[in-house]
């Protein structure tokens, strides 16, 4: 434990650093504040319509997430530099993991207003899309053998994947789906959400922003350190 | 600084249950979009069927997203910081092994 700790400290040693970690910590106590104080209980939906302010931005970072990593896995092809693919792997970690937790949430969320945990409803059907494009891009990563080759492997996969996020957003206007239609952002429809629930929704979104740009900046940072990893073995194996 | 905001961060995984113990504010109008209406009658029907309709029924279900989503969170924190500290220890044992190798060529 005391070693972790002392990792820990290092990993928020640099200010940049320190700083976007305070601030998401700051932004999610706010967040918790305002959805559990201050945002008013839906009279139909009741509490459980508070998970919005989680489910929401969790799949807002997991449709983004494969935007980016396809947006790396392209520059990867285009330019040849690992940068690149560690940036797509570093982030396509993360994706897998809102994924998860988007089903997850959706599912528990689900449950009370539904009555069944799971429905091949289209929106439901296209993030699990995604959360299998995640999977079989990790594992490539896992059983290629490292090189180039694997690099290409999975930035194609990425790039495929990437056409599932604007089908998920899309979904509820193109299909006729058990989700609600847009209470916010460019399809919004005519009385959205409360003045309170929007606010407390958009903080929301920001704190899990600034959150992933944390975690994400950070696990950059290990692989890049995986990679120098692999670079000195390779050196050492061919002096030894 | 760093095992303060360490021990913060735990403390606000499990301060979402300690929050919901206390009273909430309830809207006397819901929002006026029909689909979300739609839902909420599937769940009044829902609630209903199960003879369980009051407004803090679904509290257990609030309570398991934000464990479950905040507990994902720090796993995957844990393991990144599991991660780092192997990594940083093999480089650094290379290193000096690599260093040991040169010092060893350039002396001969």
């Amino acid at each position: 434990m005391p070693v972790i700790i002392k990792q820990y400290s290092k990993l928020t040693a640099q200010p940049l650093n320190w700083l976007l970690f305070a601030l998401s910590l700051a932004l999610i106590i706010y967040t918790i504040y305002l959805v559990f104080l201050r945002v008013p209980t839906d009279a139909n939906l009741g509490i459980s319509q508070r998970i919005f302010y989680i489910h929401v931005p969790i799949a807002w970072l997991g449709m983004i997430s494969i935007v980016i990593v396809a947006i790396a896995s392209a520059m990867y092809l285009w330019t040849k530099d690992n940068k690149w693919d560690d940036l797509a792997y570093s982030t396509a970690e993360y994706g897998i993991m809102f994924a998860t937790l988007i089903i997850i949430t959706g599912a528990i969320w689900a449950k009370p207003v539904w009555g069944v945990w799971w429905t091949w409803d289209s929106k439901l059907t296209t993030t699990l899309i995604l959360w299998f494009i995640y999977v079989s891009y990790l594992i490539i990563r896992a059983y290629v053998p490292k090189g180039i080759q694997q690099a290409r492997y999975a930035a194609v996969i990425a790039l495929i994947g990437a056409i599932d996020a604007p089908i998920i957003y899309l979904a509820t206007e193109w299909w006729r789906t058990a989700h609600p239609h847009y209470v916010i952002g460019p399809l919004e429809e005519s009385g959205g959400l409360d003045p309170q629930m929007r606010t407390a929704f958009l903080v929301s979104m920001v704190a899990f922003t600034v959150l992933y740009i944390f975690l994400l900046s950070n696990r950059y940072k290990i692989r890049r350190s995986e990679t120098e990893l692999d670079e000195l073995y390779q050196e050492v194996s061919i002096i030894g | 600084m760093g095992k303060l905001s360490f021990i913060t961060i735990f403390l606000l995984a499990f301060s979402s249950y300690f929050v919901l113990s206390t009273d909430f504010v309830y809207a006397s109008i819901s929002t006026e979009n029909n689909a979300v209406e739609t839902i909420a009658n599937t769940q009044q029907n829902t609630t209903e069927e199960s003879g369980n309709n009051g407004p803090e029924s679904n509290l257990g279900y609030l309570f398991a997203v934000f464990a479950i989503v905040w507990g994902m969170f720090f796993a995957f924190m844990l393991l990144l910081i599991r991660k780092q500290t192997r990594i940083h220890a093999e480089i650094t044992s290379l290193k000096d092994l690599l260093g040991r190798f040169k010092n060893s060529d350039d002396s001969t």
